[in-house]
């Protein structure tokens, strides 16, 4: 075969073939319009796509004849998908919104249809993706009902198992009794006869009109015994908690029972009554059904008040609301769904409940519709009003921060009237700032352009501000529900080289020490504070590394901030790893990213990636609790010579040995040689000895360089 | 070397004409060379995000033309996605194969060009794309892919070999 022919030959096959792989007039159209934007879509469905799997649900041909059960698309469809997700190097743990709309299509297409105040639903018509493990758990409690500790332990397990599959967990825990194990039936005997020896005829564990069964086996391990655990939550809020657990092998001695049967006499206390209903039926997460308001409405009929306590607007809302059944003249429920829907005119918004409600002998239509709008942040739920009569929509309320979650419950005008003259929240904020400026005069805490405001709790209220500019610190104060403040706090100092850093966390990041975890800054930020710092003179370890630090833009490097976090992940063997902090910091003979990676172990990997060759060249270790920030953002050459200097040779010694010695998985792994009632310190140039005083431990001996890193670091016993 | 904008013509004229004109044949190289459909528009898109950005920059590289040039950009953005580490985790192959098969792009048959050349090791299937299917010339094949004329030479004798021998038993099983 000739060249040309075979050029022809190849040109026509392979045209002919893919005739069907072209671009229309409106995708080219999208194309020009991305490519101007510069805004790549990463397996985008076509245009409206989504949107048509929301309201007229696709029906796909059906190439199965056999239709799949929820447990079978899990496994056939969500695992595949999650493992697609998987760079291989780390685990990715979302479905993106085209996924989650495939799944949902899926389970439609095999009889499974959600209903539209389903959190997947609401996901997917906010337009986002879910985390994969949620999504997954979610298609579960709707094939297997309940929650994860009501159902069978082959269910868990099976359960178990796919999180390990999907990355979520890093290994599969099995939670199924073995052989030498009692038998599910045993374990569950036992425990109910436990209970009943504690709580006598008050409780009867079987009865599942009663209780909920929430129960789980651990298999145990080297560490720790086998044991169940069931605990019975009740669906009436006269009625208790209970739990019970026990080890597999020695249950007698083990056995741990707990609960309490409640002793409930009239008059009731109208608080007690509303917390041991809002247990069972939280209204935030689930709709409340007509016959519990029914109920809790008439026990608060004769329940004591107090017009003092914070739930009082929300006990005498239930006792003076009545819950009628809906009778003849009335709208229907769809009715008046459908009615305060298109009031509300917002395609994205599902009912979330919808109550028949009688006040002062008018009956209306308590419908609540959320808009779900984007994972961290609350959804936003409007209250509308229906008359039930002739269907007309009268009102609809938004929930603010300063409405309670049982508004979509209480009569509008009941509502309203009892909350009349409660502070809000822009009252707690003024009269914080108030307070403050009497005592500091000058701080503009009100002007949003100077201070972010939030106000939190929900009896005393705290009242924070943050601020924008690193020319002032942020302030603070409590506010009670009368109106009185106290515990004012504020940073008036002006701004100086050690508290420039915490200036900057204020405004670009909330260093959550709680959670151990850092507000990521992008590069900018370190540019800007490496700005701020150069004409000061820092005083603190931290603040002179801030300063010696030299933090370039990252367009000045050749390898970007996702490549060098790439480089990183792919030295830890862990599949959920992530990149906490990365930064750029000026080196010779390249800048290097300092990232750190947050894996499975206690102490985190800090990488140095040159920003040129990619080349590892380091790998330092951090500790929450325990290692100095300054580790994430210097060179470790750097802050070992500054901490030498600084405080001579025990403080990185002391490193050193419980980096080697401690068991980091502890809270507390330090090995206090710096503790003069535990060890006696000797320091000879750059080596120093501990001497232990206990009897049974260790000494050891640390030698430094004169950089400040270990040449030697041993225990001696 | 053509210019990137003709005299008269704006940037934005000359990408909406290369986008009416190349996006097939671009689509169509980079799904071979991919093996998949999802990707394959990405890096379409991805290849007319370059294109507008370097469209007018005085330091890159010349090439030919400007459909080698633009294929040079779709060439490098696929062999960029097969880089990644989520493309060497996923055994494309078996993915598709697990997939019911309406979720799958229509697939040529086993016997197919199309078949053979996804088939063919990246360092012939590009030779093969550009040359043999895009009909570019030895130069201009060269110039996208950053090789001599000689060095296209050689691989081009073992690509054809390769297709000509696989072309040739699926002739004898029709």
């Amino acid at each position: 075969m000739s060249n040309e022919i075979m050029k022809q030959r190849v040109q026509q096959a392979l045209n002919e073939e893919l005739a069907h792989i072209h671009t229309t007039s409106r995708e080219r159209d999208q194309l020009y319009e991305n490519a101007i934007g510069g805004k790549v879509m990463k397996h985008k469905m076509k245009t409206g796509l989504v949107l048509a799997l929301v309201l007229v649900l696709v029906s796909a041909v059906a190439v199965a004849a056999v239709l799949l059960s929820q447990q079978e698309i899990v496994e056939q469809v969500a695992v595949p998908m999650a493992l697609e997700n998987d760079t291989g190097v780390v685990a990715n743990q979302d479905y993106s919104p085209e996924q989650l709309a495939h799944l949902i299509q899926t389970l439609d297409e095999n009889g499974f249809t959600l209903e539209e105040n389903n959190t997947l639903m609401q996901v997917l018509k906010s337009g986002q993706g879910y985390n994969e493990e949620e999504t997954i758990m979610e298609i579960c409690r709707q094939a297997f009902g309940g929650n994860y500790g009501t159902w069978t332990l082959e269910q868990q397990d099976w359960f178990e198992k796919l999180l390990a599959d999907i990355g979520f967990n890093e290994e599969y825990t099995p939670n199924l009794p073995g052989e030498g194990n009692m038998t599910y039936e045993q374990a569950e005997a036992y425990a109910f006869a436990a209970l009943k020896a504690e709580f006598g005829d008050a409780l009867d564990p079987a009865d599942r009109d009663s209780y909920i069964l929430d129960r789980g086996f651990w298999r145990g391990s080297e560490d720790s015994p086998a044991y169940w655990y069931f605990n019975l939550f009740p669906k009436d809020i006269m009625l208790g908690t209970y739990s019970v657990s026990f080890e597999d092998a020695d249950p007698d001695e083990t056995l741990e029972v707990e609960g309490s049967v409640p002793e409930w006499t009239k008059p009731y206390n109208a608080d007690d009554l509303l917390s041991a209903f809002t247990r069972i039926h939280d209204p935030i997460y689930r709709e409340i059904p007509a016959d519990a308001l029914r109920r809790l409405h008439d026990m608060l009929a004769d329940a004591k008040m107090d017009p003092d306590s914070i739930s009082y607007p929300d006990t005498m809302g239930y006792a003076v609301t009545g819950y009628p059944e809906p009778a003849e003249n009335d709208i229907s429920r769809e009715e008046a769904i459908a009615a305060a829907k298109a009031a509300l005119g917002n395609p994205r918004a599902a009912c979330s409940s919808a109550i028949l409600t009688e006040y002062e002998g008018k009956r209306t239509w308590l419908v609540g519709l959320t808009v779900y709008i984007r994972m961290g942040t609350p959804d936003e739920i409007r209250v509308a009003s229906v008359d039930s009569v002739t269907g007309q929509v009268e009102s609809i309320r938004e929930m603010t921060n300063d409405d309670s979650e049982n508004m979509p419950y209480i009569a509008e005008a009941a509502y309203t009237s009892l909350r009349e003259g409660l502070l809000k929240e822009a009252d707690y904020a003024r009269l914080a700032a108030e307070a403050i400026l009497a005592e500091h005069p000058g701080l503009d805490l009100l002007n949003e352009n100077e201070y972010e405001v939030k106000v939190f709790g929900r009896d005393q209220r705290m009242v924070w501000f943050t601020t924008r500019s690193l020319q002032h610190g942020n302030a603070s104060a409590r506010v009670s529900r009368d109106g009185k403040v106290s515990d004012i706090t504020v940073d008036s100092e002006g701004i100086n080289p050690d508290n420039l850093y915490s200036r900057f966390w204020n405004i670009y990041g909330f260093y959550s020490v709680e959670d151990g975890e850092w507000e990521s800054w992008d590069q900018d930020v370190w540019v800007q504070l490496k700005l701020a710092m150069d004409p000061l003179e820092p005083t603190t370890i931290a603040a002179k590394l801030q300063k010696m630090g030299q933090y370039p833009a990252e367009d000045s490097v050749r390898i970007d901030h996702r490549r060098a976090q790439e480089i990183a992940l792919g030295q830890v063997n862990c599949r959920w790893a992530d990149v906490n902090t990365c930064i750029l910091i000026d080196a010779i003979p390249h800048p290097v990213w300092k990232i750190r990676v947050i894996d499975d172990s206690a102490a985190n990997p800090v990488f140095e990636v040159d920003a040129e060759t990619g080349e590892i060249l380091n790998v330092d270790l951090y500790r929450t609790e325990y290692t100095p920030d300054y580790v994430l953002y210097s060179l470790e050459k750097n802050w070992r010579k500054v901490l030498l200097d600084e405080e001579g040779v025990i403080p990185l010694a002391k490193y050193a040995i419980t980096y080697k010695y401690g068991d980091l998985e502890l809270d507390i792994p330090e090995i206090e040689v710096d503790n003069p009632e535990l060890y006696e310190a000797h320091v000879d140039g750059l080596t120093a000895r501990f001497t232990a005083l206990k009897d049974g431990d260790p000494d050891y001996e640390v030698e430094l360089d004169k950089g400040g890193f270990v040449l030697r670091c041993e225990e001696i016993r | 070397m053509e210019h990137a904008v003709v005299p008269g013509m704006t940037r934005e004229q000359k990408l909406s004409e290369w986008i009416e004109q190349y996006s097939d044949p671009i689509l169509r190289t980079c799904y071979l060379y991919l093996s998949d459909m999802q990707m394959a528009e990405d890096a379409l898109q991805e290849t007319w995000i370059k294109a507008w950005k370097y469209m007018d920059d005085p330091s890159r590289k010349p090439v030919a033309n400007e459909k080698a040039w633009l294929l040079r950009i779709a060439v490098n953005t696929c062999k960029d996605y097969r880089r990644t580490a989520w493309f060497r985790h996923v055994d494309r192959q078996n993915a598709l194969e697990d997939l019911p098969p309406r979720f799958v792009a229509a697939e040529p048959a086993d016997n197919s060009v199309s078949m053979i050349v996804m088939d063919l090791p990246d360092k012939y299937k590009q030779i093969i794309l550009l040359y043999y299917y895009q009909g570019l010339t030895i130069q201009e094949t060269g110039s996208v892919l950053g090789f001599s004329v000689a060095a296209v030479h050689r691989r081009l004798r073992k690509a054809e070999a390769l297709l000509k021998s696989a072309l040739e038993r699926g002739e004898s099983h029709e």
